[in-house]
């Protein structure tokens, strides 16, 4: 068995298909770089300023009737704070003052969260819909901010630093973390096809291969991604500057947004992470051993990982179903939980569906493995009853 | 003692293997022999479970078989097959393939390196498999047997690629593996070379052992072996009383048993085929490859 455990582990690592997605999960790691230094992503003051913009050119468009109305000058009046707000963080990131941008942007995102309750916000035309922020947003910011205003924390104006890397990562692998592991275990039994005359003779049951394979693909494809991400972190860190690991990233639990600082988010999202490799591991196993085909299973995940973007039912088992929490960044930030109006769309509820999903599939693959033995033995003891 | 019994196999309507039963002990090489898609290969696949027969079981030691997944994990750690070259893996170097199989059977990973200066394997063997010529990896695919050194050893087609010597040396090795008390099964094309180490070689024909061959017997019946052409060979009959069991092989192979006949009778019989202008004349047995001729030539 340890025997098999460490053929495998050398297998992972030494297969041409997983050298090459290392490289493309190096490129993709660079391209974050590419992002943060060449397209200003996570530029507090690009940001801004293109918000007062948006802001001042939809804000012009409302006519001064509107505030005469007395039933809807209050929401106006509100808009128009917006605008005010908006702006103040722009002067106080030109004085470079974080105390004042930090209470600004408090202000701001409690004005809204109020906006929402306004029911003329729905009737707003589509350029003065889109200044306002969603609920989730707006929420995610008030979390944000008031974590920054307790620590006392300075504004990370730019990601350009290895923090700052670390949270663009955080966004966008989320969403390709599911592909990157789905690509790396789409081959995990019909790669065997191609030794037959050697993996059919080994004295292990099908059972002990099968599990020793989802231990090692899973702990190889998620010690790949922690060891590269924290590589290439580390030589950011040693490149520009390390940033601030204690600013904060906000956290979707429950119905409440909580922010915690960026190393204690990582211990999160990496579990997060985790628990998404058994699964989808098990998953691909599960897909690999019905279709026995690399392209089948790889094109079926695909589908599932797809579904949720196509298809939105409310109901129980819709909820119930694993594809909702295939997206590590949606479900953490609570962005999944705000789009379906689930609560329950979030990440311990993610993890817990993900792992019995996971176990689900494994209990799955084994009956069906053992349908087919049984029917190879049947066979067998009909022979030899014969015989006798 | 490995037991095959009664085991039958068909392919839709093709019958493969008809109630073959084959019994081989501790220390006996046996060779299978027959044209390509005759069953060899369906024979060992049975053997290791890789196929579940129509009919039939295989037994080791009596005890062990194939009904439970318990057993066969049991019969598994008895058996070892030599894997297809190109079941390799090409990105893994032979010495790594080697240590696996030695850990898999619960073999100490000592005994690796002997084998590796044995098959003259030591310049290539910390190179990945990819870069291995059809002769190193078959002999690496021999070396994974030696190195899970089990009491069972299926091999098809082992001397596949091989250039004379790398035969020779495995001729070698598998009397050596012989001499151990080993079972080993071999299908082989190369007959010459079988019947150098196969203690007995089954013809399979028609689903059936069509023939088996002992060496240890053959070696006590020796012929004067000489090529006559089949319309000569007929009048050659009428004119010349032949000795009690000559036999005429393969339309080809004219074979007079040396049993019972003196020096003097041997010289004219010689001298009789020499003027007849039958210079190809041999003595020995009647080897594989001239049951295969007399067995397969004609279908």
């Amino acid at each position: 068995m340890k025997a098999y455990l460490n053929f495998e582990g050398k297998l992972f690592l030494k297969n041409a298909k997983n050298k090459l997605m290392f490289l493309v999960f190096f490129v993709f790691l660079l391209l974050i770089v590419f992002f943060i230094y060449i397209r200003d992503v996570g530029n507090i003051e690009h940001t801004v300023y293109r918000e007062m913009n948006n802001n001042r050119i939809a804000v012009s468009t409302l006519s001064a009737g509107t505030y005469e109305d007395p039933e809807q000058s209050e929401f106006f009046d509100k808009l128009y704070s917006q605008q005010q707000l908006v702006a103040g963080q722009d002067v106080a990131l030109r004085f470079e003052n974080d105390e004042w941008l930090t209470e600004a942007s408090l202000e701001l995102a409690d004005l809204q969260i109020e906006l929402h309750k306004y029911e003329q916000l729905d009737e707003l035309d589509d350029d003065l819909q889109e200044i306002v922020p969603s609920m989730h947003q707006a929420q995610t910011n008030r979390a944000f901010y008031s974590y920054i205003e307790e620590e006392a924390l300075p504004i990370m104006e730019n990601r350009e630093s290895a923090a700052g890397f670390l949270m663009t990562f955080y966004d966008s692998f989320g969403i390709a973390a599911f592909l990157f592991l789905l690509l790396f275990s789409g081959s995990i039994i019909s790669a065997d096809f191609e030794h037959q005359t050697m993996v059919k003779g080994y004295p292990l049951t099908y059972e002990r291969k099968t599990a020793s394979k989802i231990a090692i693909y899973t702990v190889a494809s998620f010690l790949s991604i922690v060891v590269l991400t924290a590589a290439f972190t580390g030589g950011l860190a040693l490149l520009t500057e390390t940033g601030h690991f204690n600013y904060p990233m906000v956290l979707y639990q429950s119905g409440s947004y909580d922010a915690v600082s960026l190393s204690a988010y990582a211990i999160r999202y990496f579990l997060y992470l985790f628990v998404l490799s058994l699964h989808v591991i098990s998953l691909a196993t599960f897909l690999n051993t019905l279709t026995r085909n690399m392209y089948a299973t790889l094109f079926a995940g695909l589908f599932l990982y797809a579904l949720p973007f196509f298809i939105q039912i409310e109901s129980a088992v819709w909820q119930w179903l694993p594809v909702q929490f295939y997206n590590v960044y949606h479900v953490l930030s609570g962005e999944s939980a705000y789009l379906t109006g689930q609560s329950d769309l979030s990440y311990l509820y993610g993890i817990g569906n993900l792992l019995i999903w996971g176990i689900g599939f494994i209990a799955c693959i084994y009956m069906y493995q053992s349908i087919v033995s049984q029917k190879n033995q049947s066979r067998s003891k009909t022979a030899a009853i014969e015989n006798t | 003692m490995l037991q095959i019994k009664n085991v039958s196999q068909s392919f839709g309507d093709n019958v493969v293997l008809d109630d073959v039963s084959i019994v081989i002990t501790k220390g006996e090489i046996i060779g299978l022999v027959a044209p390509n898609g005759t069953g060899k290969t369906t024979l060992l696949n049975i053997i290791m479970n890789f196929l579940s027969p129509d009919s039939g079981e295989v037994t080791y030691n009596e005890k062990l078989d194939y009904s439970t997944k318990k057993k066969e994990i049991q019969m598994r750690r008895h058996l070892s097959f030599l894997p297809e070259i190109d079941d390799l893996y090409g990105e893994l170097t032979g010495m790594e393939h080697l240590n696996y199989y030695a850990r898999l059977w619960n073999q100490s990973t000592k005994e690796v390196q002997p084998i590796v200066d044995r098959l003259n394997m030591a310049h290539y063997v910390k190179n990945p498999v990819k870069t291995y010529s059809l002769g190193m990896r078959q002999r690496l695919c021999f070396a994974l047997l030696l190195a899970a050194d089990t009491d069972v050893m299926l091999m098809d087609e082992v001397m596949n690629g091989l250039d004379p010597d790398n035969v020779d040396l495995l001729t070698s090795e598998l009397i050596k593996l012989k001499e151990q008390g080993k079972i080993i099964l071999i299908a082989s094309h190369l007959l010459n070379n079988l019947d150098l180490y196969a203690d007995r070689v089954l013809f399979l024909k028609d689903g059936q052992v069509a023939l088996e061959t002992h060496n240890s017997e053959q070696k006590k019946e020796l012929y004067l072996k000489v090529l006559i052409p089949e319309k000569e060979y007929e009048l050659l009959k009428t004119e010349n009383q032949l000795p009690e069991g000559a036999r005429y092989i393969a339309s080809a192979l004219l074979c007079l048993p040396l049993t019972g006949m003196n020096s003097t009778e041997v010289g004219k019989w010689t001298s009789f085929f020499y003027s007849k202008g039958y210079t190809e004349t041999t003595i020995g047995k009647i080897g594989s490859s001239e049951w295969y001729n007399e067995l397969y030539t004609n279908d």
